[in-house]
């Protein structure tokens, strides 16, 4: 029994096309999953769907027919009628997709109200239930409350409360946890496994990670460039995947089983924490609150060449120790080394003269590079300054910094905005490059590029470190980039490290109850792996940490 | 949390009161010349013995810290002196002029909000349509007629040339022509900012939920869009409101409206500079007054203020 | 590696100054500029008459061929009037915003730079000052230096500091912010460069949309405080000044108030309409329009 039906969907906007040849099709109770990389068409494929393409796009289709009922033609408030109740949909962004100035139970009821008629009470009713489904406590008094009173995990059940309130025929769910902290992520797909498999509901998921799908689907579509790849079963799929692009971008995402990276001979450390602690004046809208603990105690030594991963999850204060070690961030207590020398006291002309020794990639690649610079005048900056070079000397060696990132010399005088995401990244590794630094600080350096960069990206930063020795401190979410990347591993949670050593130790053998809940958190793209429910996680409070092994600390 | 937001706005209000307090005591320091020889050289045959006791009248031969806490002290007990012509007591002058002035700003904002959102509103509605560019036509070209050029149009065509309404003077009908030149001139101020915040809001991703949901268009623009759009449309509101005081000045001054801007106008020629001085305290209280009275409706419709606790 | 593909990313297609002018906005506050300037730069050329000899014609004379909008009550010519008070308003509105863009870009950019109490001191003295409104302030500074035109100029753009500081410091402020700024720090760039090579060129786009509407905001501000009296002093053919003259007239010499007041309208829609185009062409929102695909 067939609920979605489309067959050679095509998207336009303007003259340009960007979704085309398009078939989808899902059969009662059944999960789909979409994938692509950016730019693929997945999003616009499922607007289109939903009848919400803005108004200067265009759309034609062979057939779209959801329960057998013809979707093309119809008018705007035969399509509004279809929307929540025939299909429901759910977005990436849980903190802005709630309107701000109305309570949670006047958004869950409305819908409700209007498509089904149902009276305030009884509407009410229902989103206690819902709520109480997605496993929202005191239901009731939380249908009173705001969504800035809700965190974004919670705000994203409220979400699903809302669209599976109207029992969809078809739900469909964009990104639906891509916002969200690993350990979150894995409870709501779990919940939404649950409530899917429970209304027999079929399931659109829209989604670029690969993990995810393993989890999730029954099906897979494969989009590129707005075109169909291919489509296939899951299991499959991944098993043996029939053609080139569902391949590569299969063996781009990292795997938390791949080989470990050999250690580095030890070496002294080159950078150090010593008992760093950092407070943040708690500021929220207006207010003034608690000072929050951002980092509390922390102790760390990065060594020559070697690659030291900071893994957790939002708030768990590794992005501030990242900052406070490229000297971003001063207001701290404790200590920072170089070289064993204690620099923490540095300000003015001295601290930007030992700033050559650690530099610093950011996550968003666009926003690293300012706008107005061309990458020449970027790359050509730290040269001047530290190297007092100019001139023709100058360009040289910026065009030897591209070439070294895998850029052409032509690049030099054009603007960050004319790049990719993965080539604006290598810009900023080049700009890093420049003065010739011992550590490297990478914020999340490949979060926000596609799997296929991302890997290669890594590939580069490997090059790197081999040729020049150079030490990372690479700050992530991902267990399976640290896999791929790091040599010894720190566990952040809440300001403190609870687990620190050797990747293979940490990850194959971990002590911590927060580490092997991340573990079992993290999506693996293998969808013949048992699904393991979300541990429970203990908030017990942390010891100091303790010897368990070679290099092993827990902190237990 | 929302009594400390307030709290903390009421405080601005004070700061800002207390700095016009000095600011109005040095005021007088500042001028080019003498003050006391200005303010009296359009009378004729004062001798420099008078002019030095009006100067310790004015106690402008004390230390300037004594001069600011006599004024201060006065201050507390509702006196901000006399005027120079005629010698009448300026709060007591000021304070009977200002329920004109209030007036006549009160009638025009209600003029440009009633005129100007539901422009801005539609124009937000119908974005792109030839709805929307004909009104924001009129807008900007409503926000460009200089309102004391409106002000003469108006009454050469009304009260000269139809002699429907009174040309000049204070009273009940004389307050229709002046409401609409500064209600005109600022609806299409309104209408402006209004389109703009609509719009924002209309591309924010709650309205995308809301749509997702299947509701009704009009549903969604009463109860989503308009309640989030109002919380910048208030804040807006306290803005306008300040413009209207400022514009209310000129044209005060066009229409012979007896409030305080015709008084302060009429001070700065003469240099009547107690006068001056109260009018300066007394708009910028008039002012801050009105921002705290929209701060608190802010609070109120924003439940992320409302509620943070 | 990749090859290199700057076909992959997003192009700006037609340069920025095309998209300024290819808006029927920008296109009429174009043409009215140029009006304005040629008026201006020309009016010793152009002018019939000499805008302050009296009795150039008849008192009152209703345009014709001779005085196409006129003479005046002293039998001034009114076009010569107003092509030389273009200069005027001009100079007034270029006057009036240098002072408030100066300095509150630079009260705006130190107090975003600086952080801590300093920033804390300025921003709340801004914050003071705005609610003081520019009416107040430029009224108290005409009331202290006296009027005339020159004071009127100052006062006008004394007046707008606090706005222009404000909108300075929230465009400086996320600025810094950005990753890249805190990637020029690393690089050892030290407060100079940050300041006049990154900050102010990242800030200057806001501030010329500000500035341009601000233009038509302080030549309306200027011209009510020289109708009031308070500015422009006779002879000056200052248009504001030129309407509340020819008031007592109106009755027997519509003109006198008819050109004065379209002069001002429309210089004032002119920068009105250029500094929403350029508003316009900027939005990095505009943009994706052009490069969604």
């Amino acid at each position: 029994m067939t609920v979605l039906d489309i067959r050679n969907l095509a998207v336009a906007f303007g003259a340009t096309p960007v979704v085309h040849g398009v078939d989808l099709s899902i059969a009662r109770g059944e999960a789909l999953a979409l994938v692509g990389e950016s730019g693929s068409g997945k999003s616009i494929t499922a607007m289109a769907l939903m009848g919400l393409l803005p108004a200067r796009a265009s759309m034609t289709a062979d057939a779209m027919e959801l329960e057998g009922q013809d979707l093309r033609g119809l008018s705007d408030a035969a399509l509004r009628r279809l929307r929540g109740p025939q299909m429901g949909m759910i977005f990436q962004e849980p903190m802005t997709s709630l309107t701000p100035v109305l309570t949670i139970g006047r958004q869950m009821t409305e819908a409700l109200r209007v498509h089904f008629g149902l009276s305030g009470e009884a509407a009410r009713a229902r989103a206690i239930d819902m709520l109480d489904r997605v496993e929202i406590s005191r239901p009731a008094d939380r249908l009173r409350q705001y969504p800035h009173e809700f965190s974004g995990g919670m705000r994203q059940r409220v979400m699903i409360a809302m669209t599976m309130a109207l029992e969809p025929r078809l739900l469909i769910a964009d990104e639906p946890t891509t916002a969200l902290d690993v350990t979150v992520q894995a409870q709501i797909l779990d919940l939404m496994r649950t409530l899917v498999r429970e209304t027999g509901t079929s399931l659109l998921l829209i989604t670029h990670d690969m993990g995810v799908v393993a989890q999730m689907a029954d099906r897979v579509t494969v989009m590129r460039h707005g075109r169909l790849v291919e489509t296939e079963a899951a299991a499959p799929l991944f098993a043996a995947p029939r053609q080139d692009y569902t391949r590569i971008l299969l063996n781009s995402v990292p795997r938390l089983d791949a080989p470990l990276r050999p250690a580095p001979q030890p070496t002294p450390p080159v950078l150090g924490f010593r008992d760093i602690s950092r407070s943040f004046a708690g500021r929220g809208l207006l207010r003034r609150s608690e000072p929050v603990r951002a980092l509390d105690g922390v102790t760390l030594d990065i060594a020559r060449g070697e690659t030291l991963a900071l893994v957790g999850e939002s708030g768990s204060g590794k992005s501030t120790l990242g900052r406070i070690g490229t000297r971003l961030d001063l207001e701290h207590d404790g200590r920072v080394e170089i070289d064993g020398i204690d620099i923490t006291g540095l300000r003015g002309r001295a601290l930007r003269k030992l700033r050559s020794r650690v530099q610093v990639v950011f996550q968003d690649p666009l926003a690293s590079l300012d706008p107005r610079f061309t990458v020449g005048r970027t790359l050509g900056e730290p040269l001047r300054i530290h190297q007092g070079l100019a001139g023709e000397c100058l360009r040289t060696r910026a065009a030897d910094l591209l070439a070294q990132v895998g850029l052409p010399s032509s690049a030099l005088g054009r603007l960050p905005h004319e790049f990719s995401g993965g080539q604006r990244q290598r810009i900023a590794i080049a700009r890093a490059l420049a003065v010739d630094p011992a550590v490297i600080v990478a914020d999340e350096p490949t979060s926000a590029l596609d799997v296929s960069v991302q890997s290669k990206v890594l590939d580069l930063m490997e090059d790197l470190q081999r040729e020049r020795g150079l030490a990372y401190l690479f700050v992530t979410h991902d267990l399976a980039v640290v896999r791929r990347i790091a040599h010894r591993v720190a566990v952040m949670r809440r300001g403190r490290i609870v687990e620190m050593g050797p990747v293979s130790a940490v990850l194959d053998d971990a002590r911590h109850p927060y580490t092997q809940a991340l573990l079992a958190a993290a999506p693996v793209a293998d969808p013949t792996r048992a699904r393991r429910p979300p541990a429970p996680m203990p908030h017990t409070p942390d010891k100091p940490l303790s010897l368990v092994s070679d290099g092993h600390w827990v902190a237990a | 949390m929302m009594a400390r937001y307030l709290i903390r706005r009421l405080l601005m209000g004070v700061t800002t009161i207390f700095v016009t307090t000095i600011a109005v005591t040095l005021l007088i320091h500042l001028v080019p010349g003498d003050p006391v020889q200005i303010m009296y050289a359009q009378s004729q045959g004062t001798t420099p013995e008078q002019l030095e006791a009006i100067r310790d009248r004015l106690g402008l031969n004390d230390p300037l810290p004594l001069q600011y806490l006599s004024f201060l002290g006065r201050l507390l007990e509702g006196d901000l002196g006399q005027t120079i012509r005629g010698q009448q007591p300026v709060l007591e002058l000021l304070l009977e002029r200002l329920p004109n002035t209030l007036a006549l700003a009160g009638a025009a904002m209600v003029l440009a909000v009633a005129i100007g959102l539901p422009i801005g509103f539609l124009a937000a509605y119908r974005r792109g349509s030839w709805v929307d560019s004909t009104l924001m036509i009129a807008a900007i070209a409503g926000v460009s007629v200089p309102h004391f050029w409106l002000g003469l149009v108006l009454m050469f065509v009304f009260a000269v040339n139809l002699g429907w309404l009174p040309v000049a003077g204070t009273g009940p009908a004389n307050l229709i022509l002046p409401a609409i030149t500064l209600g005109l001139s600022n609806a299409a101020i309104v209408a402006r900012m209004t389109r703009s915040s609509m719009i924002d809001v209309m591309s924010q991703d709650f309205v995308r939920t809301a749509h997702a949901k299947g509701l009704p268009k009009a549903m969604i623009l009463n109860a989503h869009v308009m309640r989030a759009g109002l919380v910048p449309i208030v804040t807006m509101m306290g803005l306008q409101f300040t413009y209207m005081m400022g514009g209310a000045i000129v044209v005060e001054n066009i229409f012979a409206w007896n409030g305080i801007g015709r008084l302060a106008i009429d001070a700065i020629f003469q240099r009547d500079y107690p006068l001056i001085q109260g009018f300066i305290l007394v708009f910028a209280t008039t002012v801050v007054i009105v921002s705290l009275l929209i701060d608190l409706a802010y609070a109120l419709l924003d439940p992320r203020i409302r509620r943070s606790a | 590696m990749t090859a290199f593909a700057p076909s992959d990313a997003p192009r700006r297609t037609r340069s920025f100054w095309w998209r300024v002018l290819m808006q029927p906005a920008g296109a009429i506050a174009c043409a009215i500029i140029v009006l304005l300037l040629a008026a201006a730069g020309l009016a010793d050329l152009l002018a019939p008459h000499d805008p302050t000899r009296m009795a150039a014609g008849r008192p009152l004379t209703p345009p014709s061929l001779a005085y196409p909008m006129g003479t005046d009550e002293l039998g001034r010519d009114v076009l010569s009037r107003i092509m030389y008070g273009a200069r005027l308003t001009l100079r007034i509105g270029a006057i009036a915003v240098g002072i408030s863009l100066v300095l509150g870009l630079t009260v705006g950019l130190l107090a975003a730079y600086l952080r801590g109490w300093l920033e804390a001191l300025l921003m709340r003295s801004v914050d003071v000052l705005f609610s003081f409104t520019e009416t107040l302030i430029a009224l108290a500074f005409v009331a202290v230096l006296g009027p005339s035109l020159t004071n009127a100029m100052i006062a006008v753009g004394v007046a707008g500091i606090p706005f222009y500081a404000r909108t300075a410091y929230a465009s400086a402020l996320s600025e810094r912010s950005k990753p890249w700024f805190e990637g020029a720090v690393a690089a050892g760039a030290g407060p100079g460069r940050l300041l006049f090579l990154h900050l102010l060129p990242n800030v200057m786009p806001t501030m010329i949309v500000v500035a341009t509407l601000g233009l038509s905001n302080a030549i309306l501000a200027a011209a009510a405080l020289s109708f009031l009296g308070l500015g422009a002093q006779p002879p000056q053919p200052e248009w504001g000044f030129m309407l509340s003259a020819g008031r007592d007239f109106f009755s027997r010499a519509p003109w006198l108030m008819l050109f004065p007041g379209l002069a001002i309208a429309l210089t004032v829609l002119a920068f009105n309409l250029a500094g929403d185009a350029l508003r316009e062409a900027m939005d990095p929102r505009s943009l994706l329009r052009e490069d969604a695909r």
